[in-house]
C-alpha cells in the first residue's frame, strides 16, 4: 500500500505476481496432476487445471496513412504518436475509401485512433461534417469525451478550427442542447438518447443528419440478445431519416472479442464491412490461471464454496499490494465477496477504502468516485459485477480474479483484459463454482482456450421489438406503401396494415402517416421489458435517503419483503416493498446471512411452430407463455453457506410471452422405467437442469438468456407426458429457441456425455443438480432417459446440426 | 404470414403507452366499440351529433377556399368578425388597436423596430402536444384586426401531403405582417411550425417575425385575477375573468387530435366543426387580451381594474424602465385597502426598492414600515424590511435603539447561517457603538458633574 511508503521497483510486481500464483496452490497439484480430482479428499488444496502463457508482443508500427490530414498528423506527432499501430493505419485507409470498417483488437490497443482520426480527418476538411458516436452507456460516452476533447482542442488550436464535441444524453442541460444540436461537429451518445431524443425530433437535427458522415459504434460487443435486436432496428430508422436528409454515413464499429463482429455489424446495421482484427499494439505477459476448489464430499459431489476460494486466491494478490479486480456473478455474491475482503484487509486507520464494491445500482457520484480511487491506485482491490466489464477507464490493474465462469468465453477475455493494459506482467484467474457450465469449462480448459468466442446473436425482426421500432419510424417519417422498413423479413406493408388497424397509422396518397397523438418511442424501453425501476430507501436515520435503485424485473427477487439488501458489504433488511410507488423502504442490520429468492415458473404452449417426433420423445418449438412468480425466499449463512430459514412471500405474477424449445416425453416413456415415481421425477429434473448447461454452451448465450421450466408429468405407467422448456428469457423472443431447436440431436447425445462423464457417483451439481434438491436415484434416471431418447438416432449425421 | 404475433404487439404496447404529459387520455383507459378501422364509433357519432346541434351546422370546411401554392393546394376558412359582432363583453371593432410600443413593454423587451403596423395573431391546432417529427399542425389559425374589427383565416390541413403547401401559403400571409402574437407560443406553437419548416426543408418565415409570447405578460397582469384561484393562467380561465366568456360544450384538448384522426379515416369534417370554433375562440380572446394589455400599458393606472392588475402592469413599467409610471401603479396596488394583504406587501417592497434607488431614503423608509405591517413576520420581506430598517436607523437616522430592535427581529427570523452571521455581526457593532455612546453620554455627564 502507497500509504506504507513502499516504494516498488517494476520488476518486484513480476516477481510478487509469481510469489502470490505459488500461494494460489501446491505445486504437487499444478496441471498434470490436477485432473485426478475423483481422489481428493476432504483435506485436499484447490487444484490448478491450466495455466497458460500468453508471451508479450512487441509493437508492429507503420506511418500513418499519407491521405491523413497534415495538421492532424502533426498535432499527434506532439502527442508523442509519430505511427501508427499496422490496425490502426489499416482501419482508417479503410475508413478513409468510404468501406464501412469493424474492429476487433485487444482492450487498450488504441482502437479509438481507428475512428477519431478519419472523423477530426473529416471535419478538417469540411467544417459542417459530422459524427455521431454511440456507446453502450453514459459513463462511456463521458469517459471517452474527456479525450476526444484533449485532442479536437489541440488540432482547433493548431489549425485554427473550431471542432466542438460534445456528449449529447439525459444528463445534458436543457440550455445546452440547442446549441448542442447545430453547432457539435462530434455528438457522443448512447442508443437510448438516438432512440427517444434525437430520431424523434430529427427535424431540430437536420445540420447534423445532412452533414453525417460517420456513426461509431463503440463496444459493439454489448450489443446482443434485446438491446441488439432494438439497435437493430434503431439503425433501421437512422438510415431512413439520414436517407431523407440526403447523407449516408460511413459505419465504424469497434469491438472486444467475439466470434462473429463482422457478422454483428452487418446484422445491426445492414451494410456490408470490413474486418480489422490484426492488432499492432504490444502487449505484456499474461497469465491465464484455472484454479478448481477442493471436493469436500467426494460423495456429494460438493466441492469448498468457490467464494471462500476467490477470497483466498484475491488476498494471495492483495496482501503482494498487487491492485486486484475480482469480478463476481451477481450482485448478490459482490457484496459477500466485499464483505470478505473488507474483513480480511480491514486497513490501517485512513486506509479503509482500500477495498471497494461496485455494481449497477450504486448511485453515479459513488461509482466516479470508486473509478477515480481505482486509477490514483488508492483502491487496491475492487469487487465488480459486470458493470466494469465494459471500457470503462479504471487504469491498468494488476490482477483479475474472476469468481466463477462468467458464462461466456467473450466475457471471459474481456474481465481477465482489465488486467495488465500495455506492459508488464499481469494474471487473470477464474475460480470455478459448483455450477455445470464452470465445472465443464475448468475440467475442459482446452475447450476454453482453443475455441473461438460467441457470437452475437440478435433477432431484429421480433415482433415486439420491431412493431414498438416501427411505430417510432411512423411518427418520424411517414411510410411510403413500397417501402420496406430495412432488411427485415417482416412483411412491413402488412405489418402497417395491422398498425392501421390498431389505428396508429392511416394510409393515403401512397404514404403511411402516424395518426396518434402520444410519442411512441416513450413507450420503449431498449434495456430491459419495462422502463420502470424501484429505488431502495434507506429509513435508519431520522431522514430516510435513496441508497440505490433496481430494475423492475429483479426487484421482486431482490427486494421482496424480509429480504437481506447488501450494499458495499452494509447489510439492509427490507421492511416494505411499495410496489404502486416503485419504492422498498429498507433498514440497516447486522445479521449472519443473505437470502435468495425461490421463483416458481409456469410455461403453457400457444403456438407450435416445428415439431419432430424422434421416438420416443418429441422436439418442438414455437411461441409460449411463460408465467413467473416469487414465491418464498431462503436465509443462507456467510462463509458457511447453510440453510438457516425460509419465507414464503405472495408476490405479483410476471407474465410473458415468448419463444420455446421443448422436449415431449410421453407418460408412458417415462412410466416404464423401472424406478419409483419420485426417481423418475428427479431424472427429468436431472436430465432437464444438464440440457440447460449443454445447451447455454451450444448456444454460446448468456446464462440468464435461456429459462428452464420443468413439467414432470403425471406418476404411473399412463400419467400425462412430461416436458422440459428452454425458453428465451425476453419477451418475443430473441432468436435461441430455433436454432437449439435444430441442434436438437447433438443437444441430446452432449447432455448424455456431460453426465456420464462426471466423476461424481450419484449426481452432484455439475451434472444433474445438487443432491438434496434432487433423490439418489437422479443421476442413473436421467442417463437412463438419455440412453432411450438418443439410443436410436446416433447413427444420424450430425455435422448439419450447428446453425452457425 | 401470420400477423397475429404483430398484432398482439401492438395491442401489448398500446395498453402500456405513457400517457402524454399534458391531459391524460381517457380514450385510452375506457372501451369504445370501434369501426372497420379501429376507431371509437361512438365517440365520432356523438362528435357528429353535437356539430349536428351547433348553431353553425354541418362541416366547417362547407365554405372552404382552395389555396393554391408553389407546393400544391390546401384548405382556407376565412370569417370577419366586424364592428357589429361582440366576443365576449367586448366589441370586436375594439379588438383593433392603432399602432404603439405597448407590445415592447409587454414582451419585456424591443422586438420590434417601429411600430407595428400589422400583428398577426396565430394559434396552432396540432395532432399531439408531445411536440418530434410525428406531430403536424393541422390547423393553422390566423387574425388580424383593422378598423373594420378582425379578420380570422384558418389553414387547413386537409391530408397530410398538403403540408407543404400548407406552409406555404401561411407563409404569404405571414409576408403582410410585421409581428406576431401568440399565446404560449415560445414554447409551443413556433418552435412546431419551425421544426416542420426543418421536416420539409423549406423556411418558414412566421419564425422570423418579431414575436410577442403574451402568456408572460399575461401573468403578471391577470394572475391573481384567473378564476381558478389557483394562479393558473390558462386562456380559457382568462377568458372568463376579462372576455366575461364561459364556452359552452367546448372541445378539450385532449380530444382534438382523435377528431382531426378520425377526420383523416373517414373524411367526415363535421366533427372539426368544434375544433374550427375552439381555434376561433382562442385567437379572438387572444385578440382581446393583448387590446386589453395594450389599453393598460397606454393609460396606465387609470385604466386599471384591479390591485393585481396594478400590481402587473407596475411591473411590466418597471422591467421597462419607466420607473415613474411603474411607481406610480406600484403606490396604487399597495394603497389598495381591498387588495390582497401579499400583493400590498410586495408592492410597498417594489416603492421602497425604487425609492431607496432614487436615493429618497425617507419615502422608503415609510415604504418599509408598510411592508412590516402587512406581511407576516417570518417572510422573507419582512425579513427585507427588517434589514433595511436597521441599516436606515444605523447609519441615516442615527437611531441606535431601533436599529437595534429591527436587528433582533431580523435575528429571530434569518433563515440561513449566513444570513445569521451577518445579522448577528451588525448585531455586535449595534451594541459596541450603543456601549460607546453611553459611555461618551456618561462621560459628559461626569465632566458636567465636575464642573
Amino acid at each position: 500500500m502507497s500509504s506504507l511508503g513502499l516504494v516498488r521497483q517494476p520488476g518486484d510486481k513480476d516477481r510478487a505476481l509469481e510469489e502470490a500464483l505459488d500461494g494460489l496452490v501446491p505445486h504437487e497439484q499444478r496441471p498434470g496432476q490436477a485432473l485426478v480430482v475423483a481422489g481428493y479428499g476432504a483435506e485436499a488444496g484447490a487444484a490448478m487445471t491450466a495455466i497458460r502463457r500468453y508471451p508479450a508482443a512487441e509493437a508492429r508500427l507503420v506511418p500513418f496513412p499519407a491521405a491523413l490530414d497534415d495538421g492532424l498528423r502533426q498535432v499527434l506527432a506532439r502527442r508523442g504518436i509519430t505511427q501508427a499501430y499496422s490496425h490502426q493505419a489499416e482501419a482508417i485507409d479503410h475508413v478513409l475509401a468510404g468501406r464501412h470498417v469493424v474492429i476487433v483488437t485487444p482492450t487498450a490497443s488504441g482502437k479509438t485512433l481507428c475512428y477519431n482520426g478519419p472523423v477530426l480527418d473529416a471535419i478538417l476538411h469540411d467544417s459542417s461534417a459530422r459524427a455521431l458516436y454511440l456507446f453502450p452507456t453514459k459513463a462511456l460516452a463521458q469517459d471517452q469525451l474527456a479525450e476526444l476533447h484533449a485532442l479536437a482542442t489541440l488540432i482547433g488550436e493548431a489549425t485554427d478550427t473550431e471542432i466542438g464535441v460534445h456528449t449529447y444524453d439525459g444528463d445534458t442541460p436543457q440550455d445546452a442542447r440547442r446549441s448542442i444540436r447545430t453547432k457539435a461537429h462530434v455528438v457522443l451518445s448512447n442508443p437510448d438518447m438516438l432512440h427517444s431524443g434525437i430520431l424523434p425530433h430529427h427535424p431540430r437535427w437536420a445540420k447534423l443528419f445532412e452533414n453525417l458522415r460517420y456513426v461509431v459504434i463503440d463496444e459493439l460487443h454489448a450489443y446482443r440478445g434485446v438491446f441488439g435486436s432494438h439497435l437493430a432496428n434503431i439503425m433501421r430508422r437512422l438510415h431512413r431519416i439520414c436517407r431523407h436528409y440526403g447523407s449516408s454515413p460511413v459505419f465504424i464499429c469497434a469491438s472486444a472479442t467475439i466470434a462473429n463482429p463482422r457478422e454483428l455489424a452487418e446484422r445491426l446495421t445492414e451494410r456490408e464491412f470490413v474486418l480489422v482484427d490484426q492488432s499492432g499494439a504490444p502487449r505484456g505477459e499474461k497469465l491465464f490461471v484455472f484454479v478448481n476448489p477442493p471436493v469436500v464430499n467426494a460423495q456429494l459431489g460438493i466441492r469448498r464454496s468457490y467464494l471462500a476460494e476467490t477470497r483466498r486466491a484475491a488476498l494471495e494478490f492483495l496482501k503482494r499490494h498487487l491492485q486486484t479486480i475480482v469480478f463476481a456473478q451477481s450482485r448478490l455474491a459482490t457484496e459477500i465477496l466485499t464483505t470478505y475482503l473488507k474483513d480480511a484487509m480491514p486497513g490501517l486507520p485512513g486506509t479503509a477504502d482500500a477495498v471497494r464494491g461496485y455494481r449497477g445500482g450504486y448511485l453515479p457520484l459513488r461509482r466516479r468516485e470508486i473509478e477515480r480511487g481505482l486509477r490514483d491506485g488508492v483502491v487496491r482491490a475492487v469487487v465488480s459485477t459486470n458493470a466494469l466489464e465494459l471500457g470503462i477507464d479504471i487504469g491498468a490493474l494488476d490482477v483479475c480474479v474472476m469468481a466463477g465462469y462468467p458464462g461466456t468465453i467473450a466475457s471471459t477475455w474481456q474481465r481477465a483484459g482489465r488486467a495488465g493494459r500495455r506492459s508488464g506482467r499481469s494474471a487473470a484467474v477464474l475460480v470455478a463454482s459448483s455450477a455445470p457450465l464452470d465445472q465443464f469449462i475448468v475440467r475442459h480448459p482446452d475447450y476454453f482456450f482453443d475455441s473461438s468466442p460467441e457470437h452475437g446473436l440478435i433477432n431484429a425482426d421480433n415482433p415486439h421489438i420491431l412493431v414498438d421500432h416501427l411505430k417510432c419510424a411512423a411518427f418520424e417519417l411517414p411510410f411510403s406503401t413500397e417501402e420496406p422498413f430495412g432488411a427485415t423479413t417482416a412483411p412491413t406493408q402488412d405489418v402497417l396494415g395491422v398498425l392501421a388497424e390498431e389505428g396508429f397509422v392511416h394510409q393515403a396518397d401512397g404514404q403511411w402517416h402516424w395518426t396518434d397523438e402520444s410519442y411512441p418511442a416513450d413507450a420503449v424501453s431498449l434495456r430491459s421489458v419495462s422502463s420502470d425501476n424501484f429505488v431502495v430507501v434507506d429509513t435508519t436515520g431520522a431522514a430516510p435517503k435513496v441508497i440505490g435503485e433496481t430494475d423492475y424485473t429483479s426487484a421482486f427477487s431482490t427486494l421482496h419483503e424480509k429480504a437481506i439488501y447488501i450494499v458495499e458489504g452494509q447489510l439492509y433488511q427490507v421492511e416494505r416493498l411499495d410496489i404502486e410507488g416503485r419504492k422498498a423502504y429498507v433498514r440497516a442490520v447486522d445479521c449472519d446471512y443473505y437470502t435468495d429468492a425461490i421463483t416458481y415458473t409456469k410455461v403453457t404452449i400457444l403456438d407450435e411452430a416445428e415439431e419432430d417426433t424422434l421416438m420416443p420423445a418429441s422436439h418442438s418449438h414455437g411461441d409460449v407463455h411463460v408465467v413467473s412468480r416469487i414465491v418464498g425466499f431462503k436465509k443462507i449463512r456467510f462463509y458457511t453457506s447453510e440453510n438457516v430459514g425460509s419465507g414464503e412471500l405472495d408476490l405479483p405474477e410476471q407474465p410473458m410471452h415468448t419463444t420455446s424449445y421443448w422436449i415431449r416425453i410421453p407418460g408412458e416413456v417415462v412410466g416404464l422405467l423401472p424406478y419409483s415415481a419420485d426417481d423418475r421425477r428427479d431424472g427429468v429434473g436431472g436430465l432437464a437442469t444438464a440440457t440447460r448447461t449443454v445447451a447455454q454452451l451450444l448456444l454460446m448465450c448468456d446464462r440468464q438468456d435461456l429459462g428452464l421450466s420443468i413439467d414432470s408429468g403425471g406418476p404411473g405407467e399412463g400419467g400425462a407426458d412430461a416436458h422440459v422448456f428452454l425458453y428465451d428469457n425476453y419477451p418475443g423472443g430473441i432468436g435461441l429457441s430455433a436454432p437449439l431447436f435444430h441442434m436438437r440431436e447433438r443437444l441430446l447425445i452432449e447432455t448424455r456425455e456431460l453426465i456420464r462423464s462426471c466423476p461424481c457417483e450419484v449426481g452432484c451439481p455439475s451434472c444433474v443438480g445438487p443432491i438434496g434438491e434432487l433423490g439418489p436415484r437422479a443421476k442413473q434416471v436421467a442417463l437412463a432417459l438419455l440412453d432411450r431418447l438418443t439410443g436410436i438416432d446416433t447413427s444420424r449425421s450430425l455435422r448439419d446440426a450447428m446453425p452457425f | 404470414m401470420d400477423l397475429s404475433r404483430f398484432r398482439d404487439a401492438a395491442r401489448q404496447t398500446r395498453r402500456v403507452v405513457v400517457p402524454p404529459r399534458a391531459v391524460p387520455p381517457a380514450r385510452e383507459l375506457v372501451y369504445v366499440p370501434v369501426d372497420a378501422d379501429g376507431y371509437p364509433l361512438d365517440q365520432v357519432r356523438s362528435w357528429c351529433a353535437e356539430s349536428e346541434d351547433d348553431q353553425l351546422a354541418s362541416s366547417p370546411l362547407e365554405d372552404a377556399r382552395d389555396v393554391s401554392t408553389a407546393y400544391g393546394s390546401c384548405l382556407v376558412v376565412e370569417r370577419d368578425y366586424l364592428i357589429d359582432e361582440r366576443h365576449g363583453c367586448w366589441s370586436c371593432a375594439d379588438l383593433h388597436v392603432e399602432p404603439d410600443d405597448a407590445l415592447d413593454v409587454l414582451a419585456g423587451k424591443a422586438i420590434t423596430r417601429a411600430q407595428p403596423q400589422r400583428v398577426l395573431y396565430v394559434d396552432l391546432e396540432t395532432t399531439g402536444l408531445s411536440g418530434g417529427a410525428g406531430t403536424v399542425p393541422f390547423l393553422v389559425g390566423c387574425a388580424w384586426t383593422d378598423a373594420e374589427g378582425v379578420h380570422l383565416r384558418q389553414f387547413f390541413l386537409p391530408s397530410f401531403s398538403a403540408e407543404r403547401a400548407l406552409l406555404a401559403a401561411v407563409a404569404d400571409l405571414v409576408g403582410e405582417a410585421d409581428c406576431l402574437v401568440t399565446f404560449n407560443g415560445r414554447t409551443f406553437d413556433v418552435p412546431v411550425i419551425e421544426v416542420r419548416g426543418a421536416f420539409h426543408r423549406v423556411a418558414v418565415p412566421l419564425c422570423d417575425l418579431p414575436h410577442l409570447d403574451m402568456l408572460p405578460p399575461a401573468r403578471q397582469l391577470w394572475r391573481s385575477a384567473s378564476v381558478a384561484g389557483d394562479g393558473s393562467c390558462r386562456l380559457m380561465a382568462l377568458e372568463e375573468a376579462l372576455v366575461g366568456l364561459t364556452r359552452e360544450g367546448d372541445v378539450p384538448g385532449w380530444e382534438i387530435p382523435g377528431r382531426y384522426f378520425a377526420f383523416i379515416r373517414h373524411g367526415d369534417a363535421r366533427a372539426l366543426e368544434a375544433v374550427f370554433h375552439h381555434n376561433r375562440c382562442d385567437l379572438l380572446t387572444l385578440a382581446a387580451l393583448t387590446a386589453r394589455a395594450r389599453f393598460l400599458v397606454r393609460h396606465g393606472l387609470e385604466a386599471t381594474a384591479s390591485t393585481g392588475e396594478r400590481f402587473g402592469l407596475a411591473r411590466l413599467y418597471h422591467r421597462a424602465g419607466r420607473l415613474e409610471q411603474a411607481e406610480a401603479c406600484y403606490r396604487a396596488a399597495a394603497d389598495d385597502s381591498e387588495g390582497k394583504p401579499s400583493i400590498r406587501g410586495a408592492a410597498w417592497r417594489a416603492v421602497a426598492l425604487l425609492c431607496r434607488r432614487a436615493r429618497r431614503y425617507a419615502e422608503a423608509t415609510v415604504a418599509w414600515e408598510q411592508v412590516l405591517a402587512l406581511e407576516p413576520e417570518e417572510t422573507p420581506s419582512a425579513r427585507e424590511a427588517r434589514e433595511a430598517l436597521a441599516i436606515h436607523h444605523e447609519h441615516r437616522a442615527r437611531n441606535l435603539e431601533r436599529a437595534r430592535a429591527h436587528a433582533e427581529h431580523a435575528l429571530a427570523i434569518a433563515a440561513s447561517a449566513a444570513q445569521r452571521a451577518g445579522v448577528a455581526h451588525r448585531l455586535a457593532r449595534l451594541d459596541k457603538k450603543i456601549a460607546r455612546q453611553a459611555s461618551s453620554l456618561t462621560g459628559r455627564f461626569w465632566e458636567l458633574g465636575e464642573t
